[in-house]
């Protein structure tokens, strides 16, 4: 069996994954400059949420194609709500603080939401495979694939793609460069700079949600999912470099098929190849393949 | 007078801190026992860890309704195991030392129970491990204050390959597909060494290591599609069990081979499709039968009433630890005509002790080594008329001495020791 075309399929699916998990964190630091610890948090409500809509909407009937809209639906929610909230009560305070100061607030954060979350959905697991099952299996290379994967690498890519459109073809994608570029600059020209930050935290955690909201049809939602994506996420935003979506992309895509060839060749390099990635792109290019060096005012 | 009270207060703080004050240290009748439950209570493990924190509030209630244990009421108090090893090493010394708990119980992790032990001795406190699973622990060697109320994991492992064997007298080929971590690597190594010492021409065609609780399975289930193996081993529990479960079936993974489950909880069972083979470290929903053994079918009941869901593996070996105690402690007050024992006498009391439980009969061995049969099945879609629970088919039970390392060895010299092929 020549396993090539496996490696390419798995390896385009988990980057497609890794993608939706991981480029809210990289626009939010490209834009506010905090690393957000708490990503892996607004992921898992993001989850919660889409599951919780899927039960009680769909119910029985989770092989529907109206479960798709029902996850989006738990995503744009915990965006308008829980992005400008956060973004409002507690990043706006930090961010003249150092870099260290956004980090700590939002790791309290994940620490008290993940607490919020066992007390909203307690701990039994909740789950919504239906999606997951509706689009069966297609088969390719001699083996069967399930078709959701791929349904992920659309929502990916159509992600991706909104990205793209908003930074590069709208008015506030061009204000959101110019903050980007220089804040105190950006502001002195009249762009509503805290506006753009409350938007910006709200895209991308609106990005965090998406992701946990169509990977609860891969999995049982429950405590502690959140946590194993953060240390993914930033293993993947790092070797692409903080702040560059493209470079998520290329990340994910290098992490993805890396992955999927060490799985096939040498399982037991499984987990090291991914970390062992990021320690040889960091030393080559300690801001990432796409990180751009950053000149500091003095 | 202030050198009076100078020397009333000294007095108290030598009392509460060295004199044997403490409610189980105390040779007189204490007002309570006290016992920390140590369990995941947060984090991806908490699922898992629900039914025992479950079953401990049920007995407790239970216990003390009757009486408590020898006319002295129990008092729990719950800690989360989530944590480094280290911060619960430190926590097992503030729940002796400061929380002055008698008996401690609990430890899903291998790594923490492995920890704690020596601890246990150094601070001379009863500690029962439940569930903790590696056989690690006994190969260390026994120690004085630390019991485990149920077999470890070693057990499930060789009965899930005398299983498959008896099902499968023509095996050829094997595949693993285990967390990367200590009890998946120790589980498969004794699944496999148990294949191939009873069966030396199987194949191992596959070892695949994915990360502890990991939920995405894609490059790993191709290359098991790919591979075809007659059998695929797995001891992945929590999500990470269900994301294999949901993304398995749905590429046909089931269909092709038999897949053999040694850790999961009774609502994965209900997403499996029919004909996978399941232990869940015990399936005691089904043995011993709750239609005609009281015990099981009274904790199942209680359980269902109260929490609304049939109680997990878990749940079984915390009532496990708790019907363990019990009459070790009655049997050492026994001993000494109704006073009440130290933690050493109560030890002592346990050491060879019999017992009853909901999942049946329990030897705790002069090692502190539990012994209880090991159970598989596989899933049929069904479940029972009466009582509701998932049913099993093909449902095999193996007696303690096939399955548990016997006193005084350790697993893996245990297994070379049989002769080859048989």
């Amino acid at each position: 069996m020549n396993i090539l075309p496996i490696i390419l399929i798995d390896g385009i699916t988990y980057a497609s994954w890794l993608f939706l998990v991981s480029a809210g964190i990289t626009f939010i630091f490209g834009v506010l400059r905090i690393l957000n610890v708490a990503h892996g948090s607004l992921y898992a409500i993001g989850a919660y949420l889409g599951a919780t809509f899927v039960l009680r909407f769909a119910g029985q009937n989770q092989q529907s194609w109206t479960t798709l809209p029902l996850l989006l639906l738990g995503a744009i929610i915990v965006g308008l709500t829980l992005g400008p909230l956060i973004e409002r009560l507690l990043l706006r305070r930090v961010y003249d603080q150092d870099e260290v100061v956004g980090l700590l607030t939002t790791f309290a954060l994940f620490l008290i939401l993940e607490d919020v979350m066992r007390l909203i959905w307690g701990i039994e697991p909740y789950m919504v495979e239906g999606p997951y099952r509706m689009f069966g299996r297609v088969h390719m290379a001699g083996i069967a694939f399930a078709g959701y994967p791929f349904v992920l690498t659309i929502v990916a890519v159509l992600a991706g793609l909104l990205l793209w459109f908003v930074l590069h073809h709208t008015s506030f994608g061009r204000q959101v460069t110019c903050v980007i570029s220089d804040r105190e600059m950006a502001g002195a020209l009249g762009i509503n700079v805290p506006r753009i930050d409350l938007i910006a935290f709200a895209l991308g955690t609106f990005l965090a949600a998406l992701g946990g909201a169509f990977t609860a049809p891969l999995t049982s939602v429950e405590p502690g999912m959140g946590v194993s994506v953060i240390v993914l996420a930033f293993a993947v935003v790092g070797i692409g470099g903080l702040g560059s979506i493209g470079g998520a992309a290329v990340g994910c895509l290098i992490v993805g098929l890396a992955r999927a060839a060490a799985v096939q060749l040498f399982p037991e390099l499984e987990l090291v190849v991914i970390y062992a990635l990021m320690v040889a792109v960091l030393l080559w290019r300690p801001q990432g393949l796409f990180g751009a060096i950053e000149l500091r005012k003095i | 007078m202030r050198n009076s009270i100078r020397w009333i207060g000294g007095a108290l703080v030598l009392c509460a801190g060295y004199l044997p004050c403490g409610p189980a240290l105390a040779q007189s009748k204490p007002s309570e026992i006290k016992i920390a439950i140590v369990q995941f209570l947060s984090g991806a493990a908490a699922p898992h860890d629900a039914a025992a924190v479950n079953t401990a509030k049920l007995l407790t209630e239970q216990f003390n309704a009757s009486g408590g244990i020898a006319g002295v009421r129990l008092n729990t108090i719950y800690v989360d195991e989530a944590g480094s090893t280290a911060d619960k090493v430190a926590e097992y010394r503030r729940l002796v030392q400061d929380e002055k708990v008698a008996i401690v119980i609990g430890y899903t992790s291998s790594a923490n129970c492995l920890a704690v032990s020596p601890v246990a001795d150094e601070l001379k406190t009863l500690t029962i491990f439940q569930v903790c699973a590696t056989y690690r622990l006994i190969d260390k060697g026994v120690y004085k204050y630390v019991f485990r109320t149920a077999a470890h994991s070693a057990s499930e492992n060789i009965a899930a390959a005398l299983y498959v064997l008896a099902r499968k007298p023509d095996l050829k080929t094997i595949a693993g597909m285990n967390y990367d971590y200590a009890y998946g690597r120790d589980s498969w190594d004794v699944f496999k060494r148990t294949i191939l010492k009873r069966k030396p021409d199987v194949q191992v065609v596959g070892e695949l290591w994915p990360k502890f609780l990991a939920t995405e399975y894609s490059s790993e289930i191709s290359r098991l599609l790919a591979l075809k193996p007659d059998v695929i081993h797995t001891v992945n529990w929590g999500a990470g069990l269900t994301s294999f479960i949901n993304q398995a079936e749905t590429r046909g993974l089931f269909e092709q081979s038999f897949v053999m489950m040694t850790t999961g909880l009774v609502s994965q069972i209900g997403i499996l499709p029919k004909g996978a083979a399941f232990s869940g470290r015990g399936y005691h929903l089904q043995h011993p039968d709750p239609q005609t053994y009281a015990a099981n079918r009274d904790y199942m009941k209680s359980y269902k009433e109260k929490f609304n869901a049939f109680p997990d593996y878990t749940g079984y070996f915390m009532a496990q630890a708790f019907y363990g105690l019990k009459p070790a402690i009655e049997k050492a007050v026994q001993a000494k005509n109704g006073a009440w024992p130290s933690n050493e006498e109560i030890g002592a009391a346990m050491e060879g002790l019999a017992f009853d439980t909901p999942r049946g009969h329990v030897l705790v061995r002069k090692d502190h080594e539990a012994v209880n049969e090991a159970m598989w099945g596989v899933t049929s879609g069904r479940n029972n008329a009466e009582l509701g629970y998932p049913v099993l088919d093909d449902f095999r039970v193996f007696p303690p001495a096939d399955v548990v390392t016997p006193e005084g060895k350790q697993t893996v010299e245990w297994i070379e020791s049989w002769p080859a092929g048989k």
